[in-house]
């Protein structure tokens, strides 16, 4: 009999490389550019160094070969982590998502956390001394909703900066559920249902806490809409 | 302040544009409006003081309110003008683009705006309010220099 468990546990973690490779590449900040001319620096410089560690194979007796055959054929197998602990409620079943772009990136956003999407119709009001990614005070109805750039909340500072926003402006605005913040992108897409058994599901949220997980099939990052917009700006009383 | 009802009490306000936004602050702490004339530099001074002018034998300092609000700078026009100002430490002037009027504001007018930057970087900013189809952005004076700068200006 054949064993099937090995190869398909090899071609999942393969997958999952490969989303971490893509999300992290679409997601990271440039390093600036004396960090890289500093690495290559060192790349020219690396002939010289010594290497870190000297492997003595001579020293290695069989005993000790097979110890460590044995330990490495008997480390513990990673537990699999139930994917209904860490997806969000409204994921327990398929749930209708928003998709849209922002720069190249395209993302999605359930429709549970939104109210609406607009279109930049009336002039947004800079409010002085605002950090870059809070674009001001757009009039809507008898209220007033904080813009906020989403390229740089979502890209970084270091890849949204490269963009003219005069010459190529942001044009959508997806507004949060309380309806206080609206998140400006470029282009809003459409609205598709989403089966959870389909979505690869973040289990550490440490580093973007926003990036709940990554539509497999499409490569496409559902984002928390709520929590892109920064803890201490949603606390402020408004 | 003007009368009104005494639950929602109006106040007046000058209004002025700094690039594509109007401010206003409170009429009461305006003492006049100057056209630009002969602004001493003032050596050493921080980049938001413009320098001094001579007001009828005080000497008053003037404040880069561009700089101040983190806006580019920009040439000094025939609309550009020097708004003098009484705050609870100093009388100081203020360049500002133009002066547009004066309006009236009941209090149940003014909306809380959103601070999303640190502590200190728009505690200043009073409130916002929908006129004419723009937000009129409402600037508390008594905090537009914070005490280390307010020291600062005692030097001048």
């Amino acid at each position: 009999m054949t064993n099937t468990g090995k190869p398909m546990v090899k071609q999942i973690i393969a997958q999952e490389l490969a989303l971490d490779s893509y999300l992290t590449t679409m997601l990271a900040e440039i390093p600036p550019t004396e960090v890289i001319e500093q690495q290559e620096r060192q790349l020219k410089i690396s002939p010289k160094l010594k290497p870190a560690v000297v492997v003595q194979e001579k020293t290695r007796t069989k005993n000790q070969a097979e110890k460590l055959v044995k330990q490495i054929t008997t480390l513990p197998t990673p537990v699999a982590v139930k994917p209904l602990a860490i997806m969000p409620d409204y994921a327990q079943d398929a749930f209708s998502a928003l998709f849209f772009k922002v720069g190249n990136l395209v993302l999605a956003a359930p429709l549970t956390d939104l109210a609406r999407t607009m279109k930049f119709e009336a002039k947004v009001t800079k409010i002085p001394q605002q950090p870059v990614w809070f674009m001001g005070l757009l009039p809507d109805k008898n209220t007033q909703i904080g813009i906020l750039n989403m390229a740089y909340l979502v890209q970084g500072k270091s890849r949204a900066a490269q963009r003219s926003y005069a010459h190529k402006p942001l044009q959508n605005v997806i507004v949060t559920l309380d309806g206080n913040w609206g998140l400006a992108c470029d282009e809003v897409l459409t609205i598709t249902k989403v089966q959870p058994d389909k979505v690869r599901w973040r289990t550490d949220k440490q580093k973007k806490p926003w990036l709940v997980g990554t539509i497999i099939d499409e490569l496409v990052a559902i984002v928390d809409i709520n929590a892109l917009v920064p803890q201490r700006k949603r606390k402020n009383n408004r | 302040m003007s009368d009104g009802n005494q639950n929602d009490p109006i106040m007046q306000w000058v209004t002025f544009r700094l690039g594509e936004e109007k401010y206003g602050i409170n009429v009461m702490q305006v003492q006049e409006v100057l056209r630009v004339s002969e602004i001493a530099p003032v050596p050493g001074a921080p980049t938001y003081v413009l320098g001094i002018i001579n007001l009828r034998g005080n000497v008053v300092t003037v404040i880069d309110t561009r700089n101040r609000f983190g806006l580019m700078s920009k040439e000094q026009d025939d609309a550009t003008r020097i708004v003098i100002i009484e705050t609870d430490q100093h009388i100081i002037g203020i360049m500002v683009d133009s002066v547009a009027e004066v309006v009236d504001l009941k209090a149940s007018e003014i909306e809380t705006a959103p601070n999303v930057g640190n502590e200190e970087s728009s505690k200043y900013i009073q409130g916002v309010t929908s006129r004419d189809n723009e937000l009129l952005i409402l600037v508390d004076l008594n905090k537009f220099l914070s005490d280390e700068e307010n020291a600062e200006l005692d030097m001048f």
